[in-house]
């Protein structure tokens, strides 16, 4: 690289031969001497740190919003895993814990009560842990006496259904509360339809529940 | 109250056709032809202290709830004629009022005294003096005053005491519960959660009942309170339930699940032991009651896949049904909750009939069946000691009640008023200590 001294110094000298060069021509007009641009090194010096400067910020900022972006994506993902998870062991809950119903004065298991004892049976399998209650009920009509047993022939029934399909009797207990706990008062079929119920409730091992 | 009742000539309608077939019940309509007209009874003014118009209030009901008398209510204004100028009881008042016997009764502090005037004879018939429990007004004390009446309705009839001198145990809602048979003194019984189906035993000192539910099992208490003896504690997987004492006292019968959810009767001696089924049938067997003499059991089963009821020996055999009624059969025959009375003669028991239930007795002699009820639904009889009147469970009024019926008359009165009552039971005569 030429430096602006030497420019400045060549030029001069070809100006002063171009003048030499000329015979008998006037005295050459007195050249006032341009003067030759300062370099501030230390200003170029300081520019070009605070560039590298701003650069490495600029790239630790970038990295710094990635990590934090990496960070919130995962925690998203882990929220939304356990919130699905939750929504899972709540629905298999519900499942498990879904009433059925009979015909009055029968403990037989109609088909809407098999679909949904069906339902509950791969969750008993994937959760080796769980035990269950059966409560047999009966609506008010009938005798009292009877019906204590009666609720108690229903929830063996369903009990029944789910030992022939491989659940372990021991993981089942059963209770009856005749027609002494109903769950409406009505004096009309519908009401009466729903007492006519057995109802299911986890006992252990319910937290936290496997998918099948 | 009642009004002068007269002789009622009934008839007595049996079922047409059937020469009956073994065991064939025939259903009878109609009331019982009841030859004696009712006797006429005044309770004069009691004189003494202390609760003198408590004493005649009470005995003037226990004598009209008797069924079995004629009460006439005398008007205290009328007092003066009451009386002759020789201060005797006036017979020619009572002749022209048509009243056949005069109660005549002096209070003094802890006892009564009672003279029973026969009117058309002129004279003193029976007189005592009855000793009164406790603190005047008190449960006790009114106990003693229905023992009182109950001597005086076997001289008035010249047939058995009376039964106000009883209780009636139950269930409202969660309480175990026991009231005098005239409706006084309701009292809840110390007992375990989830009771039903409380008995009796034949000294009217204890309860048995069973719980159901998670925790249940037979319990028998003291009715005066105290400690429960757990008589068969919870089985995993069983359903316990009503529970009555052997005549003797030393056994209770029960029904008890078996584990494939059909029940049959087991009894457990009370001087400890294990527990002994004595009925094999299919089915759901429940609700058993003893012939007074306790070698036969009325109970109800479905093994005919509905519910009838059977009576078997007290060790389980020669099973026979007893509600083969004529003429009454089909698909929808429900027939249950039986009560032997202690005479031994009818067996009452509760029957579907045009879709509601009815009281219904079988006459274990003659194999005739009367209907007795025919308002609302009507279940669970129980017998008084007296083999005539029951109590059952009747929702005529709106809720479940406990009602009380002579099964002679039908005279039917309402006991509690406080919804939700159920199992009845009614005591055997009971002593005032």
């Amino acid at each position: 690289m030429i430096s602006h001294r030497r420019v400045a110094v060549i030029t001069f000298a070809l100006a002063t031969a171009v003048v030499a060069g000329c015979k008998k021509t006037p005295p050459p007009a007195p050249v006032v001497p341009v003067a030759a641009p300062t370099i501030n090194q230390d200003s170029i010096d300081l520019d070009r740190r605070n560039r590298l400067r701003a650069d490495s910020v600029t790239r630790a900022e970038s990295a710094r919003r990635m990590r934090q972006q990496q960070v919130d994506d995962s925690t998203r993902m882990a929220n939304e895993a356990a919130a699905a998870a939750a929504r899972d062991a709540e629905s298999m809950r519900a499942t498990i814990g879904t009433t059925v119903n009979y015909e009055f004065d029968k403990a037989d298991l109609r088909e809407d009560t098999r679909q949904a004892l069906d339902a509950k049976i791969p969750i008993l399998n994937a959760n080796a842990a769980l035990t269950i209650r059966i409560a047999g009920h009966t609506d008010s009509r009938g005798s009292g006496e009877y019906n204590l047993q009666l609720g108690q022939r229903r929830a063996a029934a369903a009990r029944d259904y789910l030992t022939a399909r491989g659940v372990a009797a021991s993981r089942i207990e059963l209770v009856s509360y005749g027609e002494e706990r109903p769950a409406c008062q009505a004096m009309d079929e519908g009401c009466w339809s729903q007492n006519r119920r057995a109802e299911f409730e986890i006992t252990a091992g319910g937290s936290p529940l496997r998918r099948p | 109250m009642k009004s002068i009742r007269s002789v009622v000539a009934a008839c007595l309608v049996a079922l047409p056709a059937v020469a009956a077939a073994q065991g064939e019940v025939t259903l009878r309509t109609g009331l019982t032809y009841s030859p004696d007209p009712l006797r006429t009874v005044a309770v004069l003014p009691v004189k003494g202290g202390p609760h003198a118009d408590s004493l005649l209030a009470i005995v003037h009901r226990d004598l009209a709830n008797s069924d079995r008398v004629t009460m006439v209510r005398l008007n205290a204004t009328d007092a003066a004629m009451f009386y002759d100028r020789f201060k005797g009881v006036s017979y020619d008042f009572f002749t022209g009022m048509s009243v056949s016997y005069v109660i005549e009764m002096t209070a003094a502090q802890g006892r009564v005294s009672m003279r029973m005037h026969d009117v058309g004879k002129r004279r003193v018939a029976s007189a005592g003096d009855f000793p009164l429990s406790g603190t005047g007004l008190g449960r006790d004390w009114r106990m003693s005053v229905h023992v009182a009446s109950d001597s005086a309705v076997a001289v008035l009839t010249e047939g058995p005491r009376g039964i106000a001198a009883t209780r009636i145990a139950y269930v409202r809602g969660q309480t175990l519960r026991v009231l005098d048979s005239d409706g006084a003194n309701d009292v809840q019984i110390p007992a375990d959660s989830n009771a039903t189906a409380p008995a009796w035993d034949p000294t009217g000192s204890r309860l048995v009942y069973a719980t159901y539910g998670t925790h249940g099992r037979i319990i028998m208490t003291e009715t005066g309170g105290g400690p429960w003896r757990v008589l068969q504690p919870k089985i995993w997987n069983t359903s316990l339930t009503t529970p009555v004492f052997a005549p003797d006292g030393a056994s209770v019968l029960y029904a008890r699940s078996d584990d494939d959810s059909h029940s049959t009767l087991w009894r457990i001696p009370l001087t400890g032991g294990d527990p002994v089924r004595i009925d094999r049938g299919r089915g759901i067997s429940s609700s058993p009651s003893f012939s007074p003499d306790g070698r036969r059991i009325a109970f109800m089963t479905d093994r005919l896949g509905h519910n009838e009821v059977y009576i078997i020996d007290a060790d389980g055999s020669n099973p026979v049904w007893i509600t083969q009624i004529a003429g009454d059969l089909n698909e929808t025959s429900y027939r249950g909750e039986p009560d032997w009375s202690s005479d031994g003669i009818t067996v009452a028991l509760q029957s579907r009939l045009a879709g509601n239930f009815q009281i219904m007795t079988v006459n274990m002699r003659d194999n005739f069946a009367t209907r007795l009820t025919s308002e609302g639904e009507n279940q669970s009889p129980s017998w008084a000691p007296d083999g005539r009147h029951l109590v059952f469970t009747s929702n005529r009024s709106g809720s479940d009640q406990l009602w009380i019926m002579d099964t002679r008359s039908h005279v039917t009165r309402q006991l509690t008023n406080q919804s939700g009552a159920k199992y009845g039971a009614w005591s055997p005569r009971l002593t005032v200590r």
